[in-house]
Order: structure tokens, then C-alpha cells, then sequence
């Protein structure tokens, strides 16, 4: 109850700045469309990436798409956290009858998601439309999970950086560059780039659970992968544990908070 | 002469909030090298199976790219971090300080864009010479090229500026400009061919862009450098830059002059 009290009160505070209100939901869309040029372009201009078809990259980059829609929405609040401590607010938080996480996370309506959310679907259409590849049952779950996967390593990745910004602001620049890099990066198979680079990729930054290593397991592009093919398969999983370990990691730096106030 | 130093002092300000800052400074150069790295991997991936494009040849595009996110440094660092937005201040009521300076806000406003421009201009000028030793971008197409990629880059600052001011003067009235500024930043990126090329994409799009401020600050200078656009091609393009920059600058007057008119802080 409360929760969702936070979360009307939030939209309501979102939705006071009309003008405001209205060209975030276009930010929404934009951003995506942006995406979606590159997808185009690549699909139109050039035969494929990496040996990879136009529709299994446009397949690639909708899962990242949606999975950043998704982290958008629920954990937007992570990007506010430097906000939120130099304004002491975090102060507040701590004495309200709710986890702190969660308040941070209600603190913002995130609201070009709406429009993210438009954009994503259709580019789950068009990908499906370029792609020669039977929809049965369980290849729709598996891409459900892969899309929370995605959405899950953001919100870890955002939580882990942002569980600094406690203490130091700057880490909100690297925040904000990590959300570029994975929405530049995520996209595209990662057997393009030198082997350092994909095995940091995969293992320090692992961008590849956002879309390289379920949407190869599910194309079959596997003879290339970083990984063996099992934990490609199991890589939806992947964003969720971390995303754990991520919470763990808040809960260490939160104990550590000291208030701006002194 | 005072004032000069004056006008410097202020134009430092956020050049000294990054370089005093030895984590900020150095995660901007691993921010930038990292990109400008994978940038040059993607492209040339892209280029694997073709030799051209769009008629652009691999090297062209692959400059292209390498430049293009280093116009992305060009802004500077964000001013938004330092709390020195006019967005922030008129929230804050804090705008009140710069009219009681002996510097008016209009000219405080240019002064440190004009310092964060500068600033960003040296990163990208020492990447790119670090870019060129590498061979990550090639030379220019010309030499002719050359000294219109400076002209050109030049006004399309200009034109970004004017645009920028405007919408942070807005918020004189707005109060909040998270969303259209966020608009103006994509559609930069998009319309001036930052994410891709604009020779890439449908006649369609190109003349939608073609009407819009925006190609003005990357496309005509990055395609004047690759010589895909020949000099002798760039006067009409010049003419377009020149005619956004008178208009947006009557428009950003004018919105300064309404702003003095009716500031009002905190209520009072």
C-alpha cells in the first residue's frame, strides 16, 4: 500500500511539470529510435555483423532494448543516488518505515519509459519479421527471460555504481557512461571485437548477458561464443544473481552512509 | 585588460572543476579511449563484407565514427554535475547572484560556454592527434577540406550554443527542461549523424535533417574532412549555418531580454 502510494505520489510529482512531462515520454521514444536507426542501417546498408544476420543483431538489440525499458521503470532510482546524498535526503529516508532501496528506487518516475516501451515492441516485430526462426512455446519464455535477464544485470550494474555514489558523486559519471556503453555495446555481437575487450565483456562487464549470449543461444550462432554453450543458455539467470549480489553490495555501503550534514 | 582576465577567470570554471579532480579527469580519458576503441572495432566489423557504402569507403567511415565521438568531448565537461545550470539556479532561487554581479547573466551565460567549449576542444584536440599517431583516423581528404572541417565545425558550435541557450533560458518560464533538453541532446546525436552517418539513411530522412540545426554542428564538417562533401560543394551548406546562427542569436536576445523583464525568486 504504501509502496504504491510512493509510486502515485512520484508520477504526480512527474506529471506537476506538464510541458516536462510530455517531451519526457518523446525522450522515451527517441532515445530508442536511435537505436532503432542503427538497427535500420545495418539491416538496409550492410549483408550482417560478424557473421550474424541482420534479424538475429535487430533480435539482439530489441532484448537489450526491452531489458533497459524494464530497468528504466523499476530502477531508474538508482542513477538519483548522488542527488539524493548531496541533498541529504537519504537522511530522510532512513527514518520512514520502508527499505531504503526501495524508496530510492519510488523516488522517480522514470518517465520515458512509457515511450520505451511503444518502440521496443516494435522492434521485437520487425526482428521477428527478418528472422527465419520457429516461435514455439518455450523459444517465447526463453526471450521473456533474456529481456529480465537484461533487465536485471542494469539494475545490478546501476546498483553496484550507484552504492558509491553514498559516498562519492562522481560515480554517477560512471554511471551514466556504463548506461552508454551497455546501449551502444549491448547491441551487437561481441565476436567483433578483439579478445580482450569480449572477455571483458563478458566477465568484469558482462554487457553479453544483455543480449549476445541468450540471443546466440536462441539463433544457434554458438560456434563463436566466449563461453560454453550451457552458460550462454543459462545467461538470463546470470543478471539476476548479480543483481543480488548487487543489493548485498548496497546494503555494505549503506551501513557506511554518513550524512552530509556531518 | 581586467575585463579580459575577468572573462578568463569565469571561462576556467569548469575546466578547473575536472582537472582539480584527478578520478573525474582520469575516468574521462578511460571514458573516451574505451569508446573511441570499441567504436573503431564496431565499424570495421561492419565493413568486413563490403568494401563501400552508401559511398562511403571503409576508411572514410571508420574516421567518421572515430571523430564523431570525439565531437561528443567537444561540449566539454557536464555543467550539471557542478550545480551551474540555469535550470538549477532559477529552482534554487540562487539566480538572483547573477544579476547582482558586475558581469551580466547573458554574458556569464556565453563566457562559460565558451570556456567548457575550449576545454573540450583541447581533449579533442590531443585524441585526435593520439588518434591520427595510431592511424585511427586518417588525414584529411584535402587541404581545402581541412580549413573548411575547422570553418564549419566552428559555426556548427555556434549553432548548438544558440540552440542550448535557448532552452536553458526557457526555464526562466519552464522551471524544468530534463525533457527538451534530453530531446535536443538525441536529436543532435541523431540529425547531425553522430550515431550514424547520415549518408546511410533514406533521401527522406536526409531532407527532413537537412532542415533542422543540427546537421550543420557534425555532418557537414566530419563529411568535409572525409571529403565526401567536396569544398567546392560547401558554400550552400555554410550559407544554411550562417542563417541559423543569426536567427537563433535574435531569438536567445530576446528571450534574455523577456527573462530580465520577469524574473521572479522564490516568490518575491
Amino acid at each position: 500500500m504504501l509502496t504504491w502510494r510512493f509510486i502515485t505520489l512520484s508520477l504526480k510529482s512527474a506529471i506537476e511539470h506538464r510541458a516536462d512531462f510530455f517531451f519526457m515520454i518523446l525522450v522515451g521514444a527517441i532515445w530508442q529510435v536511435t537505436v532503432v536507426a542503427f538497427a535500420t542501417v545495418l539491416i538496409t546498408r550492410f549483408p550482417g555483423m560478424g557473421g550474424w544476420t541482420p534479424g538475429a543483431v535487430l533480435l539482439m538489440t530489441a532484448v537489450r532494448s526491452g531489458g533497459h525499458t524494464l530497468a528504466g521503470s523499476f530502477f531508474m532510482g538508482a542513477r538519483q543516488i548522488a542527488e539524493l546524498t548531496l541533498e541529504g535526503r537519504i537522511d530522510a529516508f532512513l527514518l520512514r518505515p520502508m527499505p531504503v532501496y526501495r524508496q530510492v528506487m519510488l523516488n522517480y518516475f522514470h518517465v520515458p519509459m512509457l515511450g520505451d516501451l511503444v518502440v521496443t515492441g516494435v522492434m521485437f516485430a520487425i526482428a521477428a519479421r527478418y528472422l527465419d526462426l520457429d516461435w514455439t512455446p518455450w523459444r517465447v519464455v526463453y526471450l521473456v527471460a533474456a529481456v529480465l535477464g537484461a533487465m536485471f544485470l542494469e539494475a545490478a550494474v546501476q546498483t553496484f555504481l550507484g552504492s558509491f555514489a553514498l559516498r562519492h558523486p562522481t560515480a554517477k559519471q560512471w554511471q551514466e557512461w556504463t548506461e552508454d556503453l551497455m546501449a551502444t555495446f549491448g547491441s551487437y555481437p561481441l565476436n567483433i571485437l578483439p579478445d580482450l575487450a569480449r572477455a571483458v565483456f563478458v566477465f568484469v562487464l558482462p554487457i553479453a548477458v544483455c543480449g549476445y549470449l541468450p540471443v546466440a543461444f536462441l539463433t544457434g550462432h554458438t560456434t563463436e561464443l566466449p563461453v560454453p554453450v550451457w552458460a550462454a543458455a543459462a545467461s538470463p539467470a546470470i543478471g539476476a544473481v548479480l543483481f543480488a549480489a548487487a543489493l548485498r553490495w548496497w546494503t555494505t555501503r549503506l551501513r557506511r552512509y554518513e550524512s552530509v550534514g556531518g | 585588460m581586467t575585463e579580459l582576465r575577468q572573462a578568463a577567470r569565469i571561462a576556467r570554471t569548469s575546466a578547473l572543476y575536472e582537472v582539480l579532480q584527478p578520478g573525474r579527469l582520469a575516468g574521462a580519458g578511460a571514458q573516451l579511449g574505451v569508446q573511441i576503441f570499441l567504436t573503431w572495432c564496431l565499424w570495421r566489423a561492419l565493413y568486413d563484407a563490403v568494401p563501400a557504402s552508401s559511398g562511403l569507403s571503409r576508411e572514410q567511415a571508420v574516421s567518421y565514427a572515430v571523430l564523431a565521438t570525439l565531437y561528443g568531448r567537444l561540449r566539454g565537461p557536464d555543467r550539471d554535475v557542478a550545480g551551474d545550470t540555469v535550470r538549477q539556479h532559477v529552482w534554487s532561487g540562487s539566480i538572483v547572484y547573477w544579476y547582482l554581479r558586475p558581469v551580466t547573466p547573458r554574458r556569464y551565460h556565453w563566457l562559460r560556454a565558451a570556456g567548457d567549449q575550449a576545454y573540450g576542444l583541447a581533449w579533442a584536440a590531443v585524441t585526435y592527434a593520439v588518434c591520427r599517431a595510431l592511424g585511427l583516423i586518417g588525414p584529411p581528404a584535402s587541404a581545402g577540406g581541412a580549413a573548411l572541417f575547422g570553418l564549419t565545425l566552428l559555426l556548427g558550435q555556434f549553432v548548438l550554443y544558440y540552440l542550448l541557450a535557448l532552452v536553458d533560458v526557457a526555464c526562466f518560464w519552464t522551471l524544468r527542461n530534463f525533457g527538451v533538453l534530453a530531446i535536443i541532446r538525441l536529436a543532435s546525436s541523431l540529425f547531425a549523424g553522430a550515431i550514424v552517418p547520415l549518408w546511410f539513411f533514406p533521401g527522406w530522412f536526409r531532407a527532413i535533417s537537412s532542415w533542422l540545426p543540427f546537421e550543420s554542428s557534425l555532418h557537414v564538417p566530419l563529411s568535409l574532412y572525409i571529403g565526401r562533401i567536396a569544398p567546392a560543394d560547401a558554400g550552400r551548406y555554410l550559407l544554411v549555418q550562417v542563417v541559423w546562427i543569426v536567427l537563433l542569436a535574435l531569438a536567445l536576445r530576446l528571450a534574455w531580454r523577456r527573462a530580465d523583464q520577469q524574473i521572479v525568486v522564490q516568490g518575491g
